[in-house]
């Protein structure tokens, strides 16, 4: 008996739930984007009202709180909340996670079902293009691109993560549409008189689409990573609480017994990161839809 | 039939692969011609160049293939004149195309009824596709709640029928089957086999059936050509090649075929159906 209205995304619902560790790890997402979000607002409604938010606030009588009641994270070197610099971190993690992959996939996307449907010279471009990417040193590049951009600060972080992480994703988008190009369904649709642009992105992309999703999961925690490494090593975020500054300046006063601050960042560092990962894993196997049981 | 209304002339068709000493004739100056109305049967064995002649009548055989010569007149337009855009307001639309294996000719993430649909939308704009995808099930003698269903839910011959249903979509004039039967099994071989004689007569469709089987021959084509090696060694009405063949290939393709029905007695018909699977 034929199922009504099942589509591809119903069941990789379907599957997904059935996997309590993905389940947990997209609780934890979720957890992560609302954080976002209300960082978000905080952060607007103060910069709309001008008015100093509590997470920048320096008040020296506070200094070095360990967690209590009053600061649940405590309280940094200047006698900032550990937990509100905390959750602005997310936003400006989720922003860089987020703005890159707009960056990165549209570029690896296209490219990719150009260079794999036409072949020929295009594919030859393209995988000139992505293996000359791909052979400089990531970091140095990324560190390249960030000190050319004039606005020193996220402007840099986006530009440099975003324009040199679409390479993984368009060697496999390419080699998918390889696969699906030779396929009967393809020439079936050629034979109904489809455009080479409809059969690509209509009835190719589709097919592949799990595989994009799945490198978002995967690319998402690993671009917040490297914004982290970028501010730490002081071209990234400049003024506002990212997580790589946070640990910078955490790092300076272990010594001092000071142990809440970077204990927490990397905590929600490695949670963040942690979820996104199993997350994608679980994707992957969900929306294959040859895996289906 | 009348002689003069040909819908499809092919004259001294070349297609090639490769180039100097690894050139491949795959079409090799062939010619044949299909009639208004009239089915048409291109019989050879796998290599024989069947299939390359019918991909290369609306230019979709592999991007490697170079036509090297000949016409493809089709209404007296030479599809080889023909620019890209052109020759996709051809396909679909007045030329339909059916595939060897129904099981992979569809897409695996979109409902059948979109399928179809897709066929509607580019060559027949405002027209109610729900309502025209209902229809076309119905003309399969298929049931219209298998709009919504999946190619991997259905079975084979379903498959099948939804081809034809989104070959006939645009009710074009020609109708190219490529193997349409290879790939089912015997039962349901003979219902597609029906359901295109029935179609045929009903729609008044030309067809160009591509085969290695002469038992499909001899029940559905007027006409017959057979191909070896890129080149025609015979052709003439289905009649006169079944009882009178004169090339000894087509002698020995027609022996390579297991009879389904027998001349005599109706022993073998029976035997096939008893270990066919129904359809889910």
């Amino acid at each position: 008996m034929i199922k009504q209205g099942q589509s591809l995304w119903s069941d990789a619902w379907r599957r997904l739930k059935k996997d309590r560790i993905a389940m947990v790890c997209l609780g934890l997402v979720v957890l992560f984007t609302l954080l976002a979000v209300y960082g978000e607002v905080v952060y607007f409604y103060h910069h709309a009202k001008d008015i100093t938010p509590a997470y920048q606030k320096i008040n020296l009588d506070l200094a070095y709180q360990a967690p209590g009641a009053a600061h649940w994270m405590g309280t940094d070197g200047l006698g900032r909340d550990v937990m509100q610099r905390l959750v602005q971190g997310v936003r400006i993690a989720y922003k860089v996670g987020i703005i890159t992959s707009l960056i990165a996939i549209p570029i690896g996307v296209l490219l990719g079902c150009l260079a794999g449907f036409y072949g020929g010279k295009v594919d030859d471009f393209v995988v000139w293009l992505y293996s000359t990417f791909a052979s400089m040193p990531g970091l140095l590049f990324i560190l390249a691109i960030a000190m050319v951009v004039p606005e020193n600060g996220l402007l840099g972080v986006y530009l440099g993560i975003g324009l040199t992480t679409w390479v993984g994703l368009c060697r496999l988008v390419r080699g998918e549409v390889l696969k699906h190009k030779e396929q009967t369904y393809v020439q079936a649709a050629k034979a109904l008189g489809l455009g080479s642009g409809r059969i690509m992105f209509k009835h190719i992309l589709p097919n592949i689409l799990h595989v994009i999703i799945v490198t978002f999961t995967l690319r998402f925690p690993a671009a917040v990573g490297t914004e982290v490494i970028m501010s730490y090593l002081g071209i990234g975020v400049q003024g506002e609480p990212s997580w790589g500054l946070m640990i910078d300046s955490a790092r300076m006063r272990l010594w001092q017994g000071m142990w809440w601050e970077m204990t927490f960042v990397t905590l929600a560092l490695f949670l963040l990161v942690l979820a996104f990962n199993l997350l994608g894993d679980a994707l992957r196997d969900a929306l294959d839809p040859r895996l289906d049981d | 039939m009348s002689e003069n209304t040909n819908i499809l002339e092919v004259q001294n068709l070349r297609v090639h692969f490769g180039r100097g000493d690894e050139r491949v004739k795959a079409v090799d100056d062939v010619s044949f011609t299909v009639g208004r109305g009239e089915t048409v049967a291109l019989v050879g064995e796998s290599g024989s160049g069947k299939s390359i002649s019918a991909l290369s009548i609306t230019k979709l055989a592999p991007r490697a293939a170079r036509y090297e010569g000949g016409r493809i007149l089709f209404n007296g337009q030479n599809m080889l004149d023909l620019s890209e855009a052109e020759l996709r307001s051809v396909r679909g639309s007045q030329i339909s195309y059916i595939f060897q294996e129904p099981m992979v000719s569809f897409n695996p993430v979109f409902t059948i009824g979109w399928q179809i649909g897709e066929a509607i939308k580019l060559h027949r704009k405002g027209i109610d596709r729900k309502a025209e995808t209902k229809r076309l099930l119905k003309l399969v003698h298929l049931p219209e709640r298998l709009a919504s269903a999946y190619p991997h839910q259905m079975s084979g011959g379903q498959l099948q029928r939804c081809m034809i249903a989104m070959a006939l979509a645009c009710s074009p004039e020609l109708l190219v089957a490529d193997e349409p039967t290879t790939a089912l099994d015997v039962t349901v071989q003979r219902e597609i086999l029906n359901l295109l004689l029935e179609l045929s007569e009903k729609v008044g469709l030309s067809i160009l059936m591509i085969t290695h089987n002469f038992g499909i021959v001899s029940d559905l084509a007027d006409r017959v050509y057979v191909m070896k090696k890129g080149r025609l060694v015979e052709e003439g009405t289905t009649k006169n090649v079944l009882y009178n063949p004169q090339h000894d290939y087509t002698k020995q393709l027609m022996a390579a075929v297991p009879r389904l029905r027998p001349v005599e007695q109706n022993s073998l018909t029976t035997e096939n159906t008893e270990n066919t699977e129904e359809s889910k």
